[in-house]
């Protein structure tokens, strides 16, 4: 299990992503699978830039995937920059944390990315996104000096130019909305990487790399105070009403809801909603950080919320088999659905993410490199301090 | 006895004037008449005893029928204020005959007396009053008087919430930039007027806010309670005791601390304006909007920039319509020249090469010397977003304080000694108890990021009467302070 994939393998899982939904779904042998590395890691420093190399060597090397290409990399900022989980930055415990934000930029242009993106819609956030990022208390320079052409563009206000947004339709028809309309950085891009932290979540269960891209979702369009006939030029608070309740439709340059009869829970609906976005804006590199994060939720504002150290991280081509083997880390069932932990209120984005073709979520058919899972165990929900899992109610919209 | 640069003032509403003036608004009651009438009795004067409270502001002329009344019914309670060793100041309305009411509060004895664009000789002092943007600057009066203030604190928004989302910041009221900008400027002491919504119940923390907002940049609250406070006091209240009480308290905190009011800004964006009527509110607007953002600006004022220049500033702003005078405009296109940033409006032109790699759609970017100069495509009216502008084109990369675990909205005060071996940090939470805070408990996990590395660190609370040790820890290019429990108001002392 420690050797690393052959590069035939690791360009079959690459292409599984963005291929998978054209294949039959004929049971879950059929389903695209693709390694995922595992390593553990006790710190952001040195060692953890060196372990990332390696797991990206493991799945079959950055170079063949980044090469001379457009690189978008979507970190996750969650919530307002000013909250922390007690004193802890927010990097360690629900922001992507700065130092693997500024390994993987270095890494990424090592291989020989042209240009890297990093892309990210801070909530309620008009200005752009070093500002948030500066807010944090991140030396945006690192990063900008990590690799040779890196921008940034804050996602949830309209792209510059003559194309603002672009609609992303879902294959196969969509589970939430048939098509959704994305700041169009998310389009211009080669190759698609998200970075973020594992987390539980109140609404979705979990946060992982599929979680990510909820927040690809411009607040223009999709946020609570979005324009009806238009987007507002500025977002204001979170995705609770169009989104996680569906107490209205999104902007009118927006596709409404598939189904408007459909139930107005969040539980229900945001994991179709990260489903659909997964499927139609496919990630072509997942990487998972659990070096330091939080138990019990996403974010400071969820009550039992607790900081951490599990001390590892997790990496692969294929969101929904990186998705699966974290979960098995965190001490969940990847098979697990509604009612059972970690989603006992929601559906599972995994088998949704399942049922739309783009990846397996069971570990026989995910071939693990590096650490075994037995051996990056930690329970998320054994991390003293916690609260009974919810049995009702919405988490806070993000 | 004369007044003092440290007077402590209160408006003392009562007597007929004060029923008169109240009746002209909505919501007057008996009760309140019968109110105004127990003020003006000497035994209320008891409601001051354990205060620091130092000079009465009574009515006194509003050119109503009832101004003569005031001056006859109010002998005894301004015998007995003066006996207590109290000023007692006048109150003369803008539409009062000044002159006469001037005249009959010299026969009563009264300290001094407030009048709206009075000058000349009086016979007592005369503090001038007036709307903000039109207070008499070089006025000897021994404190100038400002009005048109706004209550402090957390404003109500559609629908009642008194605080923005989960996601937003709340909108507060604030007067503490006008306090720096008018103490920078005049020499005398600075009384703000301001009284407390009407129609609304105050709890006490909304009045300590009030306080603490003035006073942190040293400016005097004329305190005013509310019609329902006033009775409360009277009648023996035991919860308008106790807000009488906080507010006793916080009046002393500052009392004692009055040296802090002699710091100056470290802030590095300058506000620059001649702050003339015509520049005067643009100019105001965006000192308010841009410290309600977390961004630390001082107002600079033109007439004194020409002779002292911008020593400490990394940022000058200057919206004003007119360009400055050519000194002064070549010492702010020499301090762009020496590597800062000039944020200006239209009229400045192209003053440099655009700059190849910044891009912005309201400004036009231009390399000047070291510096950058951003150029304002179109006039700038709009305060809100010229704040906004402010804050991204200067950059959070320059934060000398950040906060974490609370939202600054303006309650931000950062100064120091010119020699640079003290600084204050002042935190005013203007949420705190208005909204859904527990103020008694502070706010939790409060982290104060300073990019200067200080040598040691005390906080003062209201409460202890010692200050409280920090410890540093590093963090971001700078150094973090964790603080378990934020009270509505902490000052922390630095030493270099």
């Amino acid at each position: 299990m420690n050797q690393p994939i052959k590069r035939r393998d690791f360009l079959t899982g690459l292409t599984a992503a963005g291929a998978a939904l054209a294949l039959p779904a004929a049971g879950r042998g059929s389903l695209p699978t693709a390694p995922v590395a595992v390593a553990k890691c006790n710190t952001y420093g040195r060692e953890m830039v060196d372990t990332l190399e390696r797991m990206f060597d493991q799945i079959g090397g950055l170079g063949r995937l980044v090469k001379n290409k457009t690189v978008a990399l979507k970190i996750n900022m969650t919530g307002d920059t000013w909250q922390r989980l007690g004193f802890h930055p927010a990097g360690s415990t629900h922001f992507t944390h700065p130092a693997t934000l500024g390994a993987t930029v270095h890494l990424l242009g090592k291989a020989g990315a042209r240009r890297i993106r990093i892309l990210e819609g801070p909530i309620a956030w008009g200005e752009s996104l070093e500002e948030a990022m500066y807010n944090t208390g991140w030396d945006v320079s690192t990063f900008t000096n990590a690799a040779p052409k890196v921008e940034y563009v804050n996602t949830n206000l309209p792209y510059p130019g003559k194309k603002p947004y672009t609609r992303v339709e879902v294959p196969k028809g969509g589970l939430l909305f048939p098509a959704y309309l994305l700041n169009t950085a998310y389009e211009e891009c080669d190759v698609f990487v998200t970075l973020t932290k594992v987390k539980e979540h109140a609404t979705a269960g979990i946060t992982l790399s599929m979680k990510n891209s909820f927040g690809i979702t411009p607040c223009t369009i999709y946020g609570d105070r979005a324009g009806e006939d238009e987007p507002y030029p500025v977002p204001y608070g979170g995705r609770g009403s169009i989104i996680h309740y569906g107490s209205r439709q999104p902007t009118k340059i927006a596709p409404p809801e598939i189904d408007p009869n459909s139930p107005r829970q969040g539980g229900y609906r945001v994991p179709r909603c990260v489903a659909d976005l997964c499927a139609a804006r496919p990630i072509h590199l997942a990487i998972l950080d659990a070096i330091e994060t939080m138990a019990g939720g996403e974010g400071p504002w969820v009550r039992g919320s607790r900081y951490c150290r599990p001390g590892f991280l997790t990496v692969g081509t294929n969101c929904v088999t990186v998705d699966a083997v974290t979960m098995a880390i965190m001490g969940f069932d990847p098979m697990a659905d509604r009612g059972k932990p970690p989603f006992e209120n929601c559906d599972s984005t995994l088998k949704l993410a399942e049922d739309l073709g783009i990846g397996t979520r069971d570990l026989n058919q995910i071939e693990v490199v590096g650490t075994p899972i037995a051996e990056a165990r930690f329970d998320f929900r054994a991390v003293p301090g916690g609260l009974p899992p919810r049995t009702s109610g919405p988490g806070r919209p993000s | 006895m004369n007044l003092t640069p440290d007077e402590i003032p209160m408006l003392w509403p009562c007597g007929p004037l004060a029923a008169a003036q109240r009746r002209l608004s909505e919501g007057f009651t008996p009760e309140m008449k019968t109110t105004f009438d127990r003020w003006l009795q000497p035994q209320a004067l008891d409601l001051l005893q354990s205060s620091p409270i130092t000079c009465l502001v009574l009515p006194w002329a509003a050119g109503l029928a009832e101004d003569k009344d005031q001056w006859q019914s109010s002998t005894a309670l301004v015998q007995a204020a003066l006996k207590r060793g109290l000023k007692v100041v006048g109150w003369i309305d803008e539409k009062a005959d000044a002159a006469a009411a001037i005249a009959a509060a010299r026969a009563a004895g009264l300290t001094a007396a407030a009048a709206h664009g009075f000058s000349g000789n009086a016979g007592i002092p005369v503090l001038p009053w007036a709307e903000r943007s039109h207070l008499p600057w070089d006025s000897k009066a021994p404190a100038l008087v400002a009005a048109g203030n706004a209550w402090p604190g957390v404003q109500a928004q559609q629908g009642g919430a008194s605080e923005a989302g989960p996601t937003g910041k709340p909108w507060v009221e604030s007067n503490a930039w006008f306090v720096e900008l008018a103490r920078l400027r005049a020499p005398a002491a600075l009384w703000l007027m301001f009284d407390p919504p009407a129609g609304t119940v105050l709890r006490q923390q909304s009045y300590v806010v009030a306080v603490m907002d003035t006073e942190a940049k040293g400016g005097r609250w004329v305190l005013s309670f509310d019609d329902n406070l006033r009775r409360g006091l009277v009648e023996g209240n035991a919860a308008a005791a106790q807000t009488a009480s906080a507010v006793w308290h916080t009046l002393r905190f500052f009392a004692r601390h009055r040296d802090w009011g002699s710091m100056q800004s470290l802030a590095l964006v300058g506000i620059l304006s001649d702050y003339s009527e015509a520049n005067f509110e643009l100019a105001g607007e965006v000192l308010k909007l841009t410290a309600r953002r977390g961004l630390l600006t001082r107002p600079v004022w033109a007439s004194q920039a020409a002779q002292r220049g911008f020593a400490g500033l990394k940022a000058v702003v200057c919206y004003d319509e007119e360009l400055p005078q050519p000194a002064l405009r070549k010492r702010i296109l020499d301090f762009v020249a020496e590597g800062n940033l000039l944020i200006a409006g239209p009229k400045w032109g192209q003053i440099g090469k655009p700059s190849p790699s910044h891009q912005h759609p309201r400004y036009n970017i231009q390399l000047f010397g070291k510096g950058r100069a951003a150029i304002a495509k179109e006039n700038v009216a709009d305060p809100y977003e010229a704040a906004i502008d402010i804050h991204g084109l200067f950059s959070r990369a320059n934060d000398v304080v950040r906060l974490f675990n609370t939202a600054t909205s303006g309650g931000l005060f950062y100064t120091g000694t010119p020699d640079g071996k003290r600084a204050l940090l002042q935190l005013v939470n203007y949420t705190a108890g208005g909204g859904r805070g527990n103020a008694a408990a502070g706010t939790p996990n409060v982290a104060v990021w300073v990019k200067r590395n200080y040598r040691a660190a005390r906080m003062w609370t209201m409460d202890a009467a010692e200050p409280a040790p920090l410890t540093a820890v590093a963090a971001d290019s700078g150094y973090e302070y964790h603080i378990a429990a934020l009270p509505p108001y902490a000052a922390i002392e630095f030493e270099a």
